[in-house]
């Protein structure tokens, strides 16, 4: 079987790579966390044109019909780039809920507009220190007539939700899990702007008061599918963190002399660079794996998914903190570009649940 | 040699027991290593020498044959033999099976069993593993039904350390098998007692010079007054020698992890690569550095805990933690220790080997790291 990307997708990452590091550098990044911006819109609009943001999503609602793989490719150099994109919540988790569970009208109602960029959507979980996992959610759906209803209560921290248009939320219907659609303009619906680590993810509390809703046909397994759909897309973002980090590191190292010689040329920092790159490919193996099954395989998919989650995560993590130790005391300074990497990768490794939850179900679903 | 200069847990005097320990194992000890390591147990004449030299169960009390001590100067020959790279069975006895007999034994079972044991004519051994039980010691299987003023004694135990030399074994038996921690009683059993049968001297991945068995028990009559302490307290006893067993091995595992470390500095020294001593590798100083840090803290953790235990002060949970951390730097320093020598640190021809193959059961045995844990975390 082969793993390696397609020429194809080879291409794709090359043009996704191409355009983010030209239209996102570092520059771009600290003048966008200066505007206090949530996204850096000429840059969204034009991935919606080029296509990158309907790539999983059907030909007939606009999109281009690809893979799980195909979306993976794209998430990695958003990840490498760091960019200010709302992309994870947009395409992936509400574009993924919408694709999986809605219904044809709901479908044809919102999935255009998630591909060419005009409609953010967010999915709104967590509800505070409150393990959203383990218990019915505490905001409730009412239903009025048919699948639609009301939503009342409050969601925090949700990614994306100052510039997200609509958001898929989890909530308790009829004391089931269940996901309702919500536009977000519209009176019933508060939002607060949280002071977020990661300044260039941004996170709000949204308050749902009798806020109009109607119901995606999802349940519990529902969830768990598009969570690992999600696990997926994070950790190809969370390889491309980590690769981002090792070249910096390696430019820094080589560039920077010490003692009369680079710093490069030192075993210490040698190996810790060959660490880094061990995790990095152990981690892209099981992410192209789980990339795999997630088109391929899905009895596969939790465990692989998990895998990928958690090995990605490991080397974003050991490469996010290693980058800084390599740069020395520039790599602490807002000047260096090393913390971008470091908020991106704490982001990401607490979203969709921390590691214990993936470990969890990694050993649930090993053979 | 350990450095001693900077210690705080010792005096002038404990410093002159080391010098006469090392003196002992010079001559006794280390040329007969290799002889222990082959033949899977330490000779007689070993014991019969530490005893002479007064390195056998220093705290026994003069009455009793011995010197009256305190743990001071067991931590001294536990240091001296863990550096030496020996797992000579000796330290059970002077940290551990004589403790119980002066702590909870008649004046009778002392008279018998202490000046033998001070002077290294007995050989002693406690049993509590059992083929199905490790930690969870309240679900031993083993018997010791009373009949008259006899209890007869069924049941296996194994990994026994000195179980193939010993003379005497206490043995963890159920008096009263209906009830769990309440009804296990310690008995003391000699080893000529018919029904009293030993297994093999079991293969283990190291600590070879250190006889390990299995011990079999059938119908073993002994008389009621072989019960040590009151008949069904054993189960509080044992819990309550639990401090100095684990801080025994603490000591035993720091003194380990110096020798490894030093093997590596003088390995390193020695041995040229890429046209340079390998010690000069920057990977090589930075490992060595960081074992070194490691050891420090040890050290310092060491003493503290000695000093503590001497004065009767160390609780489970410190004794605990401290067998969970050094035996685990132990197991770091030997292995790194072991890397730096490359290709012969694999060779068994090289102290580090034994030293590395050694070090893998002390985080096992006297309760392993994860059982230490729970201890701890109940002090929490």
């Amino acid at each position: 079987m082969n793993f390696d990307l397609s020429d194809e997708q080879k291409m794709l990452a090359e043009q996704a790579r191409g355009l983010l590091a030209e239209r996102s550098p570092p520059a771009r990044l600290r003048q966008l966390i200066g505007e206090g911006a949530e996204l850096d819109a000429p840059l969204w609009r034009e991935l919606g044109e080029m296509g990158f943001l309907g790539a999983a999503i059907a030909e007939a609602h606009g999109g281009l019909g690809l893979t799980a793989l195909d979306l993976a490719v794209i998430s990695l150099e958003l990840g490498r780039a760091n960019a200010c994109l709302p992309f994870f919540s947009s395409v992936v988790l509400a574009g993924g809920a919408l694709s999986a569970c809605g219904s044809a009208a709901q479908q044809a109602a919102w999935l255009p507009g998630i591909a060419s960029g005009e409609k953010i959507g967010t999915f709104a979980y967590a509800e505070g220190p409150a393990d959203w996992r383990a218990a019915l959610p505490a905001t409730t759906f009412a239903a009025t007539s048919g699948n639609e209803g009301r939503i009342t209560g409050t969601k925090s921290p949700v990614a994306d939700g100052g510039v997200a248009g609509f958001a898929v939320v989890l909530v308790n219907a009829g004391g089931a899990q269940a996901f309702a659609l919500v536009d977000l303009d519209q009176p019933e619906v508060s939002r607060t702007r949280l002071d977020s680590f990661d300044q260039l993810r941004g996170h709000h509390a949204i308050s749902f008061a009798g806020a109009k809703a109607e119901l995606l046909a999802g349940d519990a397994d529902t969830l768990a599918r598009l969570l690992d759909q999600a696990a997926v897309q994070a950790a190809f973002e969370a390889v491309g963190g980590a690769q981002a980090c090792l070249t910096m590191a390696r430019e820094y190292a080589l560039d920077r002399q010490i003692f009369g010689r680079s710093l490069a040329s030192y075993q210490a920092i040698k190996h810790r660079l060959a660490d880094i790159a061990v995790a990095i490919e152990l981690a892209l193996s099981n992410a192209y794996y789980a990339g795999w099954a997630a088109q391929n395989a899905p009895d596969e998919l939790p465990a692989a998914a998990a895998a990928a989650r958690l090995t990605a995560l490991a080397a974003f993590k050991n490469a996010a903190r290693e980058n800084i130790q390599v740069h020395g005391g520039i790599g602490y300074t807002f000047e260096a570009n090393c913390h971008f990497y470091y908020r991106r990768e704490r982001t990401l490794a607490l979203s969709l649940g921390g590691r214990e939850v993936w470990a969890d179900r990694l050993i649930a679903h090993s053979a | 040699m350990i450095d001693t200069s900077a210690r705080f847990a010792f005096t002038a005097e404990h410093e002159m027991f080391r010098d006469a320990v090392r003196k002992v194992f010079e001559k006794d000890l280390i040329p007969h290593l290799e002889t222990f390591e082959t033949e899977g147990i330490c000779s007689r004449a070993f014991w019969k020498s530490c005893g002479d030299a007064g390195m056998l169960c220093p705290t026994i009390a003069p009455e009793y044959g011995g010197l009256g001590l305190d743990f001071g100067y067991n931590a001294v020959v536990a240091e001296e033999l863990g550096y030496a790279g020996s797992s000579a069975g000796i330290t059970l006895q002077s940290d551990i099976t004589a403790e119980y007999i002066a702590s909870y034994g008649s004046e009778e079972q002392k008279r018998k069993y202490l000046p033998g044991m001070v002077s290294g004519d007995i050989i002693s051994a406690i049993a509590m593993t059992e083929p199905s039980t490790g930690s969870d010691l309240q679900g031993i299987k083993a018997t010791a039904r009373r009949d008259g003023d006899h209890y007869v004694i069924n049941g296996s135990k194994t990994y026994i350390t000195n179980g193939q030399n010993a003379d005497v074994i206490i043995v963890v038996a159920k008096t009263n098998p209906e009830a769990a921690g309440k009804g296990i009683s310690l008995i003391l059993v000699d080893a000529d007692t018919p029904g009293f049968a030993r297994g093999r001297n079991l293969d283990k991945i190291g600590q070879h010079s250190a006889d390990t068995s299995e011990l079999f028990f059938q119908d073993v009559r002994v008389p009621v007054s072989n019960c040590l302490g009151t008949e069904n307290q054993g189960f509080g006893y044992l819990m309550s020698q639990l401090p100095q067993e684990r801080l025994s091995i603490a000591v035993t595992a720091q003194a380990c992890a110096q020798r490894a470390f030093d093997e590596a500095v003088a390995f390193t020294r020695e041995r040229k690569a890429f046209g340079q001593q390998i010690s000069q590798c920057q990977n090589t100083k930075f490992s060595l550095a960081d074992l070194k840090a490691q050891l420090q803290v040890g050290w310092a953790h060491l003493d503290w805990a000695i000093t503590r235990h001497v004065k009767g002060e160390l609780t489970t949970a410190e004794a605990s933690a401290a067998k969970l951390w050094h035996t685990e730097l132990q197991g770091r320093v030997c292995d790194a220790a072991l890397q730096l020598h490359g290709g012969a640190g694999y060779m068994n021809e090289y102290m580090i080997a034994r030293l590395w193959r050694d070090a893998r059961v002390t985080r096992i045995f006297g309760g392993t790291s994860e059982i230490m844990k729970e201890v701890i975390s109940r002090s929490i």
